[in-house]
Parts: C-alpha cells; structure tokens; sequence
C-alpha cells in the first residue's frame, strides 16, 4: 500500500468518521422520528375515534351525528357504522379500509399495496337498536419522516457536506503540517552541511510544533555550544602542547649544532626533560579534565562530614609553608553535605595551590567553611598579586593563566585548575566567584545549595 | 641582525635566544605583547619574530598597531595557531612570514635571511662589496677568495655595514643594530670594533672599504 502523507490520514479518517458519524446520527433521528410520530399518528387516531364518539347517538331511533363530529383531521380519517356494515358517516381511502371487521378499542394495521394503515374501532352499544361503529382510519406511513421532502433533501445535502468538509479538512491539515516541512528542511539542512548556528524558524502560534521547533531549536543550540568547547578545547590542547614540543626540538638542534662541549649537552638534556615531565602532566591534567567533563570518571555521591573533609585538606597544605605563607582556617563545625569526596577534594587543592602560586611571600591563605539557611559556602581567601579586572571574567576559562611568563617552584600551572574548580562546583549544583584587587589579594568562593 | 623575540613561554624563549645568538645574531626578547610594542618602537629591529598568544597584547594586535603606525619592520610570527585562516589572518594584518610550532630552527633562520634579504634589496644571501664577499648563511666571508676569520661580534658588525653599503651609518644606529639591550658601554665600542674589522678586511690592501664619515659616523664602500 503507497505510503500516506499525514495530511490524507487524517483527512480519509476523518472523513470516514464524518461519514460514519453522520449516517449513523440520520439513522437514529429516522428511526426515533418514526417511532414519535408513529406514536403520534396513534394517538391522534385514537384521540379523534373517542372524541368522535362522544358526538353519536341514537335520537329517536335515528342515527344522529353531531356537527362537532370530526370526518377528517391530521390525516385520520373517521366513519360511522352500525353492526351491519351500514356506513353513516365519512369516508376512508380505499373502500378495503372500511369493510373490515371491527374490533374494539385495538389498532390494527392493514397493508394496501405499499401504504400501511392503522385501524382503531370503538364501539357505541345501544339497548334498544343496533350497535355502533366509530372507525378512525389513519395512514402509517404517511407521516413518516422517510417520505418528507425535508429528509429527501437532508439525504443529498449530507453527502455534498461530507465532501466539503473533506476538502476544507485538507487544507487544514495542510495548513497546520505546513511548519513540519520547514522543521525537516532545517533539520537536514543542518545534517548535510554540519552548520549547527541554523535554527528552525516559524511562526509563533503556540501549538505542538512550535514547540517541537523550539526543542529543536534548543537542542541544536546545546549542540553547537558543545561542539564549539570541544573544538576549542582540542584547539587549546594542541596549542598547549606544540609549545614544549617546539622546544624540544629547538634544543636538540641547538645540542647538534652550537653545543660546545658536555656541560651545554647536558644543560640542553636537562631542558628537554623538562619539557617531557610537562607534556605529561599537560596529558594527565587533560585526561582527568576530559573524563570529569564527560562524566567518564565515575561520580559517587557520598553525605560525609564536610567540615571534617576541609579541615583535613587544609591540614595537609598548611604544613607545606611554601613562601612562608600561612593558611588559617575558619570552618563551621558539624556541617554534613553530599559531595564526591575526591572531586571535592580536588576542587579545594586547586584553590589552595592557588592561593599559593599567586601568594606574597610570608602571606596568609585563609580557608573558611560555612553553612546558612540556603547554602554551604566555601571560601579560599589571600593576600597574593590578586587579578586584573579585565582578566577576572576569563579566569575559568581551560588554560587561561594570568601571567604565564612566570615559572614557579613545581613547575608551570597549566591553566585548567579553575576550569576544574568551576567544572566541579557545577557538578555539584553549585557555582563559584571570584573577587579581587590587583596587589592586595582574591577571594575564591564556592556556594552549594542547601539540601533539601 | 637585530632581532626581537616575543615568546610568552619562558623555556621557548631561551631557547630560541640562545640558538639564535649561537648564529650571530644580536637578540632581545619579551614575555608579552605590550613590551613587544614598546620595544619594537623603541628600537629598529632587523626582524621580529612575535608569538601570537600572548599575555597583554596579542601577536595580531602587536602587528596592527605597528603597522597602523608606518613601521615596516619584518616581522614573522611564530605560533601553534595552524589553520589556513589563521595563516592568511595572520599575513593579512601585516606579518611578512608565518612559521607554526613545532618548527625547525634551520627553517626559522632561513625564512629571518629571506625577510632581510627582501629589506635590503639583496638578491642572494650572498653580500658582496668588490673583492670582499659574506655569506650570510654559512657566515663565511673572504677578501680577495681568502677566508678572514671573524669573532661573533665583528661578523654581526660587518653583515650590518655589507647591508647597508653604501649608506652613511650614525654610531648609534650601527650599536643599535649590532649590540642588544643587554650591553651598557657607551658608543665607543663601535669604535674599537670598527678598528678590528678595518685591521681584518682592509689592512694589506689597496682599496678600503670602511670609511669614516667626520661628525656623522662610518660608511663601507669602495673608496674613489
């Protein structure tokens, strides 16, 4: 079976409904009509024998038919007789419809050719003369609804309606399908030329496929933002690892041609050493930041005491010294919070060693721990060289470092420590900030929503 | 030569200082952008080679600036930004070369060489200046197809005077272009330099080639 477009679905099922829906409703109203004005017809004609009958007697030994007797009304028709068979008043349709045997006070039906009729006898006993007959004769089907004009009329205009309403259904549907075109187009525009910036663009009604278009929308937006940190990512990473690369091979080409003597050689090995440890630590730093982006790396949510897990952290840096640079802590006792351990961890070394790296001499780091009606704050304050303003939105940028140039006692920071910072306070529900003032120092802050 | 490093990692820095110095070429070198500028400003350099990332000022935004300002001097950058856009937007700006990271130091030197070849109108890397020839490349140089063999210092004064032979030379501009920041002494080493070079080249011969200019400074060319 061809395949069908949406569109003539739902306009053929639509229409079959029509259809179905309509005959079905016409049927009834027929048979319910009938049976009413059946019931009516009945009525009438027995309404009219009883009240006809009221307007005979016998005068005198004569048949007297009063003036208010009715020959003919709504279609029934009433006579007279005696028990003989002798008519005395009115007529009937067809003389078959007046020689029939009279019965009391029961509507009988007699079929002449196609038209049935009903027949309703009463009887008017006499004492002294023969009895009476009042007959009401009324055709059945006469006023049935199937024979009105006004049905005849409804059964041509239906079919015509139907077809109207199919043909106004599809452009309808039409119309309203219409957007699914243009959201396939987009789509497979942007699957056939990878430009994830286009967006599906329609009209605002407010219905279903807006809405699609705008999940869509969304979701190409995500995309695009993904694959452009991705492609920034691995653009950063290779500019980050051409650097040591390119002095490798500048030292072994200085070692080949202008080193005189062992002690340039060695000096020149010991730089290309140098340069090997920091490729590594540049891979291993990518790969733990990789893995946590991707969720890779397995996140366990543990509730662990908090305040026990900073304090210890700090225990271990505080013995460091490093610049004679003092750590004091301020952390709120008892408080309990569901984090990874590790990566928790790892989040408050990196603002430590921070803190350290750009830290004055004999300074002081102070690390403070608090918990309020809707956060758990945790904060990494010191007195160090602080931040530029213009620099401070762009900290949390992977391998952004402030001041490159500088080489530091273990070696170069790689720049992705706040990016793990913020990366990790994310993954937890949280967010950071950052405030500082060039010279005077900074202050790292990571607020947790409360649990619930 | 005079050369300006910009190189915003330390180690790369030193060595390509150290490597370019081992060639005789007099060398300054910054960590950023904005002392990139100054300096090239400051000074006219031979030839700058600008890392493009870099702390302050970009190596982009050095290059306009520069530029924008009627400096013409030859610049190459030298950086791990790779792509076909970022060459042409790199040369587009104003660069004369473009080298990526991981590069090669012979090709590095060679492409410095071109650059200064074009400013001086040189067709070869060979100067020559009637009998007395210096190779640029292999820093050889001869008078009369005998080898005179020089110190660093006096190669870096003579290529200097070969390039621009013919042209009258102020003190300060020759130390400027063959002594880097590093050194302190007054303009009288380019004195006692320009001695060793005459004893050198044109002691033993006819035709001289280093001349002084009274009141202005020196001048290499053939005497009339």
């Amino acid at each position: 079976m061809k395949k069908l477009t949406i569109k003539m679905k739902i306009t053929i099922w639509f229409t079959v409904f029509m259809i179905i829906l309509s005959t079905v409703v016409f049927v009834f109203i027929a048979l319910i009509s009938n049976s009413t004005v059946s019931q009516e017809t009945r009525g009438m004609l027995i309404s009219l024998v009883e009240d006809n009958t009221r307007e005979v007697e016998y005068d005198d030994g004569e048949v007297d038919i009063d003036d208010d007797f009715v020959s003919f009304s709504n279609g029934v028709y009433c006579l007279v007789f005696d028990s003989t068979g002798k008519k005395f008043s009115g007529y009937a349709p067809y003389t078959e419809l007046e020689s029939q045997t009279f019965e009391n006070a029961n509507i009988r039906s007699v079929s002449i050719g196609k038209e049935t009729y009903l027949i309703y006898d009463q009887l008017i006993t006499s004492k002294k003369h023969a009895d009476l007959w009042v007959r009401g004769v009324v055709l059945e089907s006469g006023n049935a609804i199937t024979s009105s004009a006004v049905y005849r009329a409804v059964l041509i205009m239906l079919p015509i309606l139907i077809i109207l309403a199919a043909v106004g259904g599809y452009m309808f549907a039409g119309r309203s399908l219409h957007p699914i075109k243009k959201i396939s187009k987009t789509a497979e525009d942007i699957g056939s030329s990878g430009d994830l910036s286009k967006r599906i663009d329609i009209d605002n009604n407010g219905d279903e496929l807006y809405q699609l278009a705008q999940t869509f929308n969304r979701m190409f937006a995500r995309l695009e933002k993904n694959f452009e940190a991705e492609r920034s990512f691995t653009s950063d990473a290779s500019h980050e690892l051409r650097t040591p690369v390119a002095t490798i091979l500048a030292q072994c080409e200085y070692a080949f041609e202008n080193a005189s003597g062992e002690q340039e050689l060695y000096e020149a090995i010991g730089a290309i050493q140098k340069q090997g440890y920091r490729i590594s630590h540049l891979i291993e730093s990518l790969l733990q930041f990789t893995r946590m982006e991707q969720q890779t790396e397995v996140i366990s949510f543990e509730t662990v005491e908090l305040s026990k897990l900073v304090s210890y952290v700090c225990k271990e840096y505080e013995e460091i010294g490093e610049k004679g640079i003092t750590l004091t802590k301020f952390i709120q006792p008892d408080i309990i919070y569901k984090v990874d351990r590790t990566l928790f961890s790892r989040m408050l070394e990196n603002l430590i060693r921070n803190a350290f790296r750009y830290g004055k001499d004999n300074g002081t780091i102070t690390v403070s721990l608090k918990e309020s009606d809707n956060a758990v704050i945790l904060s990494v304050a010191d007195d160090g060289i602080g931040i530029a303003p213009d620099e401070l939105s762009k900290i949390w940028n992977r391998f952004y470092r402030a001041d490159k140039s500088r080489s530091f006692a273990k070696g170069t920071g790689l720049g992705l420590g706040l990016a793990m910072v913020k990366q990790i306070a994310e993954l937890h529900g949280g967010k950071v900030q950052a405030e500082s003032i060039p010279d005077l120092g900074s202050v790292f802050t990571v607020e947790l929503p409360a649990e619930k | 030569m005079r050369i300006l490093i910009a190189e915003d990692d330390i180690d790369l820095n030193e060595i390509i200082v150290k490597k370019l110095r081992a060639e005789e070429y007099a060398v300054d070198s910054c960590f950023n952008g904005q002392d990139a500028l100054d300096y090239l400003e400051a000074v006219q350099y031979d030839a700058a080679v600008l890392d493009i990332m870099m702390p302050k000022l970009d190596g982009l935004e050095v290059v306009q600036k520069l530029r924008t300002k009627g400096n013409l001097t030859p610049i190459i950058f030298l950086t791990a930004r790779d792509t076909i856009n970022d060459k042409v937007k790199g040369l587009d700006t104003g660069a004369n070369d473009y080298l990526v990271k991981p590069f090669s130091f012979d090709e590095l030197a060679a492409r410095l060489r071109a650059m200064t070849r074009v400013a001086t109108g040189n067709p070869t890397n060979i100067y020559t200046l009637a009998d007395l020839t210096l190779d640029a490349e292999s820093h050889i140089v001869k008078r009369a197809d005998k080898e005179i063999t020089l110190t660093a210092r006096e190669y870096t004064l003579l290529e200097y005077l070969m390039r621009n032979k013919n042209k009258v030379l102020s003190r300060q501009k020759i130390e400027d272009h063959v002594w880097n920041y590093d050194y302190e002494g007054g303009t009288n080493v380019v004195d006692v330099y320009i001695t060793y070079l005459r004893k050198k080249i044109d002691e033993g011969h006819d035709i001289k080639f280093i001349h002084t200019v009274r009141g202005i400074g020196y001048c290499m060319k053939v005497e009339e």
